[in-house]
């Protein structure tokens, strides 16, 4: 069984959410229940950072979705960062750089947080 | 790229007359091809209609112009839609869908076209219409206004902007065909995405063994693979529907019932007359409603609103919606069964506890006595019965014997007897007055059940010393004691059934007993057994036995009694706890 980790660490007025191994529908609850406590403690700038994620699947993609109305409801949001192409073309396939903002390095989503 | 280019057009050349100089002939030609060469490396059809749009601008010097294209698929350019562009030229899509309608060929005079029409574009400004098409196919057109010197376009003039509109027009087809086949490619890619998420989650769904995971699993898939915010998720299976998942607002009082017999997706409007909730549905923002298909039948809903994309669901996403949620159906489903075979193994399990605790309740190895031989003969019908007997040794001299039969069976019936017993070994231990030990058995009995729960109850107290037998029957069948000289006497002094009111007197017999006396306790699993023809064994048959067995030891009596039982009773199921005790006397 493929592994997948995920670690948050504070980043100024942000979290960032560091991703690892493989995000599918057996791994899901694992991030979701990440989101659930970001979102517990009133965190809702909220960076993840896709480095060392290898692969994500339709249902990985499904649990950003989860999120994303109630972290924006609340005047946070979800910004993506550093993914491989593999893991970007999922993303782009199912039409989601329309829906979220995606950037080559964590630290310009930082910026775009620590600016507001 | 495009302002350079722009900038060696508009440098090139005043316009000529009919057989101007060879060399503005020239770079005419040489400003075309390098159009061509331009156009046809470009995929954008914005691209395209700006650079024909500038470069015949700065030739002719007219600075009203205008473009328009039908765009062929391709969401980024917006499915089916126009794109048009233009410099001080605007026009409606009346005008451009009467245009179309026309299929112009070539170049016309603005004037040169019906009256109506004519005049509205006159009014917008232009004096001349370019299609741009190939051979096979109209594209779209090119406007163009009146000169800054105010005259229409000279012949040359005209004949190169018709050329400018063919190169536009090839260079069109060519990112027409190459927006298809990136379409399909993406098509293709997303068919492969979804038969990857159909795999995934039949190999999660085949692992998950409750129904939220299971939901939850399906929603992510959902989520993930359409981009959907607004669904809900409704289980029905033959049962009233029950909305499990809901992330549409309004829709969690609507009867949901005529959709549960869906078997195939439907999308909704909001004129729709049937079923009568979808309307009302659509109004909510349902856009398709997907049956759950399990064994043939609909098992729950999955009710879709609008995804962030805003665009409609195609039917190849329904069908691969359909898929995951048959599948869910299935991992639903056998979360429900795993859960009732769960809570059945659990049962039985506690069950044979109670049993292998009753049994502990029950006595199982027998005391010696003086001037008595004691054997006991028991099986319930359930794993828990609601039969009682008990043998106690009260001192060397000193037997109690006692029998008693709760109403009822199962565990409340096993409780009851389990507080019979510890009432009465703990009365027994206190004092040896059987009435009174028994009255105080009725008020306890009484305070710890409901009208319908009772207790017939028999005990009695033997002395080896004075050879008397003190008993008290509280509407117990009544025992035989078997008299060595073949006379038989029912023990039936005593009272009320345990139970049935608070308070009850009762009285107790006393029978002197003899050498070879014999006393057989029962409960009425004996009497009562029936057979296949539903008939009892009764006191009667019983007591025929006994006549003919009580010279036997105790234990030997129960194995006849029990054989004549299993003869008499055949094949049939066995319908009540049998309990019976026995005490020769010696």
């Amino acid at each position: 069984m493929n592994e997948f980790k995920v670690l948050t660490r504070d980043s100024g007025n942000a979290v960032v959410m560091d991703l690892h191994g493989f995000l599918d529908a057996h791994t899901a609850p694992d991030l979701e229940k990440t989101f659930a406590e970001l979102i517990g403690k009133g965190k809702f700038n909220i960076v993840v950072n896709f480095d060392a994620l290898n692969y994500i699947s339709s249902a990985g993609l499904g649990v950003f979705m989860a999120y994303i109305d109630e972290v924006r409801g609340n005047h946070g949001d979800i910004k993506l960062a550093n993914m491989q192409q593999k893991v970007f073309n999922v993303f782009d396939l199912l039409g989601f750089p329309f829906l979220y903002e995606i950037y080559k390095d964590q630290d310009e989503a930082l910026k775009k947080f620590n600016s507001q | 790229m495009n302002q350079n280019h722009d900038n060696a057009l508009s440098g090139t050349s005043p316009q000529g007359p009919p057989g101007q100089p060879v060399n503005d002939q020239l770079i005419e030609l040489t400003s075309l091809i390098e159009t061509a060469k331009i156009l046809n490396t470009s995929l954008d059809y914005r691209f395209i209609l700006n650079h024909i749009m500038l470069a015949s601008m700065g030739k002719l010097a007219v600075s009203r112009t205008a473009a328009v294209v039908r765009a062929e698929g391709g969401a980024q350019q917006g499915e089916g839609s126009r794109i048009r562009i233009g410099k001080g030229i605007s026009l409606s899509d009346d005008v451009l869908d009467e245009l179309y309608q026309i299929d112009l060929e070539g170049s016309v005079d603005a004037s040169g076209v019906h009256n109506s029409l004519a005049k509205k574009l006159a009014d917008s400004g232009v004096n001349r219409i370019f299609a741009i098409r190939t051979s096979h196919r109209l594209f779209g057109y090119f406007f163009i206004g009146r000169k800054l010197i105010g005259t229409g376009l000279a012949p040359t003039e005209i004949e190169f902007v018709s050329t400018l509109c063919n190169i536009a027009a090839a260079a069109i087809e060519n990112a027409s065909v190459f927006q298809q086949y990136k379409d399909s490619n993406s098509e293709l890619q997303r068919r492969v995405q979804e038969l990857q998420t159909l795999f995934e989650l039949s190999k999660e769904f085949s692992l998950l063994v409750d129904e939220p995971r299971a939901l939850r699993t399906l929603e992510f898939a959902i989520m993930g693979q359409t981009g959907a915010r607004k669904y809900a998720v409704c289980l029905s299976n033959g049962k009233e529907p029950r909305v499990v998942v809901n992330r549409i607002p309004g829709i969690e009082s609507l009867d949901l019932r005529p959709l549960c017999s869906l078997d195939q997706a439907l999308r909704l409007t909001d004129s729709m007359t049937e079923p009568a909730v979808a309307a009302e549905l659509a109004r909510k923002g349902v856009e398709i409603v997907i049956p759950f298909q399990l064994k043939g039948r609909t098992s729950g809903l999955l009710l879709l609103g609008e995804r962030l994309s805003k665009s409609p669901y195609l039917d190849s996403e329904i069908n691969f919606l359909s898929s995951l949620c048959n599948l869910a159906a299935m991992a639903i489903d056998n979360a429900h069964l795993f859960k009732e075979s769960l809570a059945k193994q659990r049962l039985e399990e506690e069950l044979n506890l109670a049993h292998a605790i009753q049994e502990k309740l029950l006595p199982r190895e027998m005391p010696s006595f003086v001037g008595s031989d004691v054997a006991t003969f028991h099986i319930p019908t359930k794993q828990v019965g609601g039969d009682y007997f008990d043998v106690i040794k009260l001192n060397e001299n000193l037997i109690c014997v006692a029998i008693a039969d709760v109403s009822g069976k199962g565990f409340p019936a096993a409780l009851l007897m389990a507080n019979l017993q510890s009432a009465f070994r703990a009365l027994m231990a206190a004092e040896l007055d059987l009435a009174g030990i028994t009255e105080r058995l009725n008020s306890i009995i009484f305070g710890n059940t409901d009208f319908d729960k009772f207790i017939t109850f028999f005990a009695a107290v033997y002395s080896s010393v004075s050879k008397h037998l003190i008993y008290v029957n509280a509407g117990h069948n009544y025992p035989f004691l078997m008299k060595s000289d073949g006379r038989i006497v029912r023990l039936d002094k005593g009272g009320l059934i345990l139970g049935i009111v608070q308070r009850a007197a009762y009285e107790t017999g006393d029978e002197p007993v003899d050498n070879g006396d014999v006393l057989y306790m029962f409960t009425d699993g004996v009497s009562e057994a029936l057979n296949l023809s539903e008939e009892q064994f009764t006191e009667e048959r019983l007591e025929g036995i006994l006549r003919l067995n009580s010279t036997l030891r105790p234990a030997a009596i129960l194995e006849a009694v029990r054989n004549e039982i299993v003869n008499f009773v055949g094949d049939a199921p066995q319908s009540d706890d049998i309990t019976q005790v026995c005490v020769k006397f010696l």
